[in-house]
C-alpha cells in the first residue's frame, strides 16, 4: 500500500511523484522541436513523416516526496488514559507516516517540538532511516510548553526544497501565529498539511462534576462545574476548531481533525484521503 | 429596652456558628482536573461559579439565622418600654371593684390613693411610679404627675383577675425594681396572694385595706 500527496516535489530519485522537471519516463507530457544535443532515441518519426519536422516527445519525470513529520510533544498532548492519549495516537500516527513514505521510496525527515524545534532528523529513505525514525519517534515524551509557531519557524530554515510538512499537534497555542507560519511555508511552496489531535474531554468537557481544571503547560487554575459550563465551553471550542479549519484550508493547507476515541484504523485511511493523499 | 427572660438561653448564641462550620466541613472538595488548556474555560469559569457561590452564601446566612432564631426564642426577649433605672420604687394601686367598699366615712380606694401620696411625697416625687392593677397592670405615671392621675380616676368599676400573677410578672420584668408596695383589700384568689410576694431580692411592702384582707403584711 502507498500514497502519494497531489502536488509537485523535487525529489533526488525517480518515484511516483510528479516533478516540476521534465524528464523520461512512461507518462507522455508534449512535444517539442528538436534541438541540437537531445537524444535521437526521443524523436517522434511518425510526426516527422507528417510534418517533415523533428520533434521530440517530453515526459514527466517523476520523483520522489520529501515529508517532513513535525509531532508536537508539549505538555498539553499527554492527556487521555491508554490508547486515547494523545501523545501516543501522535506517535502512531507518525510511526504509520513514516513507515508508509519510505517503504514507498519517499525521503522522510521528522521533528519534534514545544516551545522549539527539539529534535530533527533529515530527510532520507534508507530502511536504516526508517528503524531510526521509528525508534526517535517511540522515544518521544511529552514535555514542555507549546509554541509550534517559533518551531516551524525553525523548521523552516532547515527545509531547502520542497516538503510536503505534516504536522501533528493539538494547536492549543496562539492560533494566529501558526496559521501565519503556515502561510509562510504554503507561500515558499511547500506543502503543509495538519493533524489535528483532539480527546473526547476537550470536545465536550467530563462528564458532571465540581472540577478545578488545572492547565497542564501553565498550571494555572479554574474552579468549575463541568455540567453547567459544558454549554459555552463547546460554544467557544467549536468555534475556534473551524476558525482554524477553515483559515488552513482556505490557504491551500491540509487540515482533518482526529478524536482520540475513534478508531485509529479507519481514522487514518480517511484523514490522509481528506488531507490530499491519495491511495496508490 | 430589650430583656430577655431566660438570659441563660444567651450561652447557646455560639451555635450560630455551627452552620458555617458544617458548611465548611462539608463542603464538596472540587476534584483537581489535569486539563490540556483552560483557555476556552475561562470566560464559562467566571459566570457560572459566581452564581454558585452567592447561591451557597445565602443557604448558609439562612441557616444562621435559623439558629440564631431559635436561641433567641429559647431566652424569650421582651420590649419593656418602660425602663426605671436602679433603685426604683413601684407602688402597686389596686383599682378594682371590691376597693368601693366603705370604711368609716371613706372608701378603700381613697385610702389606697392617700397612702400612695404618703408614699410618693415621702420620697420627695422622685425614683418612684405608680401602677394601676385590676384586669391588667397600668402605668399610672411616676412621681407627682402619676399621683395626679391618680386622684383624678373615677371610682373603680372593674373587677379584678390573678392579680398577684400579674405583678410578679410586672416586677420580674422590670428587674430594677427594690421596693414594691402593694395597696389592695387582698380580695385575689389565693394562688394570688402567694405569687405576689415570691421575689426575695425586691423588698416588699403590703397595705391592706378594708374588712376582706385584715392584716396582709402579719401573715409573711
Amino acid at each position: 500500500m502507498g500514497f502519494a500527496r497531489k502536488g509537485v516535489f523535487e525529489g533526488t530519485v525517480s518515484g511516483r511523484h510528479p516533478s516540476p522537471y521534465r524528464g523520461y519516463s512512461l507518462e507522455f507530457l508534449s512535444f517539442r522541436p528538436y534541438c541540437q544535443g537531445d537524444d535521437i532515441r526521443y524523436l517522434d518519426w511518425k510526426v516527422y513523416g507528417r510534418s517533415e519536422r523533428f520533434y521530440v516527445r517530453q515526459f514527466e519525470q517523476e520523483t520522489n516526496m520529501r515529508v517532513c513529520v513535525v509531532v508536537d510533544k508539549s505538555n498539553s498532548m499527554d492527556y487521555g488514559k491508554g490508547f486515547q492519549n494523545k501523545i501516543l495516537w501522535a506517535k502512531v500516527l507518525a510511526s504509520t507516516l513514516i513507515y508508509i513514505l519510505i517503504k514507498r521510496g519517499d525521503s522522510v525527515a521528522f521533528a519534534s517540538a514545544s516551545d522549539r524545534l527539539e529534535i530533527y532528523e533529515p530527510p532520507a529513505r534508507a530502511i536504516s532511516h526508517l528503524f531510526k525514525l521509528l525508534k526517535v519517534t517511540a522515544d518521544v515524551s511529552a514535555s514542555g510548553k507549546t509554541d509550534i509557531a517559533s518551531a516551524l519557524e525553525g523548521l523552516g530554515g532547515k527545509l531547502n526544497r520542497r516538503t510536503a510538512v505534516v504536522l501533528i499537534s493539538d494547536l492549543l497555542t496562539e492560533t494566529d501565529r501558526i496559521l501565519k507560519t503556515v502561510k509562510n511555508f504554503i507561500h515558499q511552496k511547500h506543502n503543509f498539511v495538519v493533524f489535528h489531535i483532539l480527546h473526547r474531554d476537550e470536545l465536550n468537557l467530563p462528564p458532571a462534576g465540581n472540577f478545578l481544571f488545572v492547565d497542564k503547560e501553565t498550571g494555572e487554575k479554574i474552579p468549575i462545574i463541568a455540567a453547567k459550563s459544558a454549554g459555552a465551553y463547546k460554544r467557544d471550542f467549536r468555534k475556534f476548531l473551524l476558525g482554524i479549519e477553515n483559515t488552513l484550508t482556505n490557504s491551500g493547507a491540509g487540515y482533518y481533525r482526529f478524536d482520540t476515541s475513534a478508531d485509529i484504523g479507519l481514522q487514518i485511511p480517511m484523514g490522509l484521503h481528506r488531507t490530499g493523499f491519495s491511495y496508490l | 429596652m430589650l430583656k430577655f427572660l431566660n438570659a441563660s438561653a444567651l450561652w447557646l448564641l455560639p451555635l450560630a456558628g455551627v452552620p458555617l462550620i458544617v458548611h465548611l466541613l462539608t463542603r464538596k472538595k472540587s476534584v483537581v482536573f489535569y486539563f490540556p488548556s483552560v483557555r476556552f474555560l475561562k470566560k464559562a469559569a467566571r459566570r457560572k461559579t459566581f452564581n454558585f457561590n452567592i447561591l451557597n452564601l445565602i443557604l448558609l446566612i439562612l441557616r444562621t439565622f435559623a439558629v440564631l432564631c431559635l436561641v433567641l426564642f429559647l431566652a424569650r426577649p421582651s420590649v419593656v418600654f418602660f425602663a426605671p433605672p436602679s433603685g426604683e420604687t413601684a407602688i402597686f394601686v389596686d383599682y378594682s371593684y371590691s376597693m368601693n367598699q366603705r370604711i368609716k366615712d371613706s372608701t378603700a380606694w381613697r385610702d389606697a390613693v392617700d397612702i400612695a401620696r404618703s408614699i410618693v411625697e415621702s420620697r420627695g416625687g422622685k425614683d418612684c411610679f405608680l401602677f394601676l392593677f385590676n384586669r391588667k397592670i397600668e402605668l399610672a405615671g411616676g412621681g407627682f404627675p402619676g399621683l395626679d392621675k391618680l386622684q383624678s380616676l373615677p371610682a373603680p368599676v372593674e373587677i379584678s383577675s390573678a392579680c398577684g400573677n400579674m405583678i410578679a410578672d410586672a416586677v420580674r420584668k422590670a428587674q430594677d425594681f427594690k421596693k414594691v408596695f402593694i395597696v389592695s383589700d387582698f380580695c385575689w384568689e389565693p394562688s394570688g396572694k402567694k405569687d405576689a410576694v415570691k421575689w426575695p431580692e425586691v423588698e416588699t411592702v403590703c397595705f391592706s385595706l378594708g374588712r376582706r384582707a385584715g392584716n396582709y403584711m402579719s401573715g409573711m
